[in-house]
């Protein structure tokens, strides 16, 4: 019954926001309501960051996410109602995605799209919080340069050792014949395009009159 | 040195939006003026509450762009004893930041009534648009909205410019329903002459469909 109200919800509320993809609505909570677990793990690699606490509703349950920004890197780390991590997206600069992947990306741009431009970039890590937290520091090393293929072959041979899962989130303004439109993509580490959605933009009558 | 005047009143509106296909759509406004305290002659500011005006406000619109519109209209003002009547042009873009909506509107508009001179006005707004709780504003989520605008009028042979500051606070029931409190405070004649400072109780519902 709870599902059928749920969904009922999501459907009267949420899928004009955001429609094909993300069924969630976000509230800002207070750290005190998140589980103990998650608060560690936050607490512990975020090293002293304001961590803004967000309750997420979703089709298929609760879950928590904290935000924060480390040394001008925004990072978002979520985890389930029992506090279990699920992901860590962090956002990125173009040029510090690897090359060969970067290239991938660009190509299914190119035949996508007429034309296109880059708005965001993360990369969305799944595993456990030590293997992401290798990868990280891996990453860290290439300094910033997504060019340095041997750097980002020991980066992907380490996440195939540790069983980190890493896939990239862009979001693209892209003209197509039927117009301007902002979209979100999906692909794995290779570049390769997993999920295509339709960011539909929210309602602006009250900012522009 | 000229005394300055200081007036206070309340300024309700309804704005209704009708969206159409291919990015074109209606908008329809009402806004009334009331003053609560005004100047008398030959007397400091006192309270005396009055009607002032309606304007009567439509504007057809349509998108040029991802997050940019264009946008002309007609105002007719109902004023006791002298109405007025304004073509209106103007340019709009929105920027969705994170934790932020960032709207510019650039906008011309020309007013002739049979008493007065006509009167043209360039105009550039900027507003602010903070979500209470969470990065997007979300159905049934409170939000923070400051606006600052600059209008520079000319009437016969005289110039005038006016600086508007608009902070608010909105409720969203949903992305197409709206209602906003605010202040307006107006101040103008700064420049040269008396300088009029008004303040605006603002209270406007926003209703899309």
């Amino acid at each position: 019954m709870k599902q059928i109200v749920l969904y009922i919800y999501f459907l009267l509320f949420l899928v004009p926001l955001r429609a094909q993809v993300k069924f969630e609505q976000e509230r800002k909570i207070a750290q005190q309501v998140v589980p103990d677990t998650a608060q560690k793990v936050v607490n512990e690699i975020s090293t002293g960051s304001r961590i803004k606490w967000y309750q997420e509703q979703r089709l298929d349950g609760i879950s928590y996410e904290a935000k924060y920004t480390l040394n001008g890197r925004r990072y978002s780390v979520e985890f389930n109602h029992e506090g279990e991590l699920e992901d860590v997206e962090i956002e990125l600069k173009w040029k510090e995605v690897p090359l060969s992947a970067a290239k991938a990306m660009e190509a299914h741009f190119d035949s996508a799209y007429l034309k296109h431009r880059l708005r965001k970039v993360q990369e969305q890590l799944s595993g456990s919080l030590s293997a992401i937290q290798e990868h990280w520091e891996r990453r860290s090393e290439t300094k910033s340069d997504g060019a340095d293929e041997g750097a980002n072959s020991a980066v992907r041979a380490s996440n195939t050792i540790n069983k980190v899962l890493l896939r990239y989130e862009v979001v693209v303004q892209v003209r197509t014949a039927e117009g301007a439109a902002l979209h979100e993509v999906l692909f794995d580490e290779q570049g390769q395009m997993l999920q295509t959605a339709t960011i539909l933009l929210r309602n602006t009558d009250n900012l522009v009159y | 040195m000229a005394q300055g005047s200081f007036e206070l009143g309340v300024l309700p509106a309804v704005n209704i939006n009708r969206k159409f296909d291919q990015g074109w759509s209606l908008n329809m406004k009402v806004e009334s003026r009331a003053m609560l305290r005004q100047p008398a002659v030959d007397q400091e500011n006192i309270w005396d509450p009055d009607y002032v005006l309606t304007d009567f406000i439509l504007l057809g619109s349509r998108k040029v762009g991802l997050a940019h519109s264009v946008a002309a209209g007609y105002v007719f003002r109902w004023r006791p004893g002298d109405n007025a009547h304004r073509s209106v042009q103007q340019f709009t873009f929105v920027q969705p930041l994170t934790g932020v909506r960032l709207a510019h509107r650039i906008s011309t508009d020309q007013t002739f009534s049979e008493q007065e001179p006509p009167v043209f006005r360039l105009r550039y707004r900027l507003v602010a648009e903070w979500p209470l709780s969470g990065q997007e504003l979300d159905p049934r989520e409170p939000y923070l909205k400051l606006g600052n605008e600059y209008l520079q009028a000319w009437q016969a042979t005289s110039a005038d410019l006016e600086i508007r500051a608009i902070p608010t606070l909105g409720y969203a029931f949903n992305d197409n329903n709206k209602v906003e409190l605010g202040l307006d405070y107006r101040i103008n004649s700064f420049v040269n002459g008396a300088t009029e400072q008004t303040l605006w109780t603002a209270v406007q519902w926003f209703l899309t469909w």
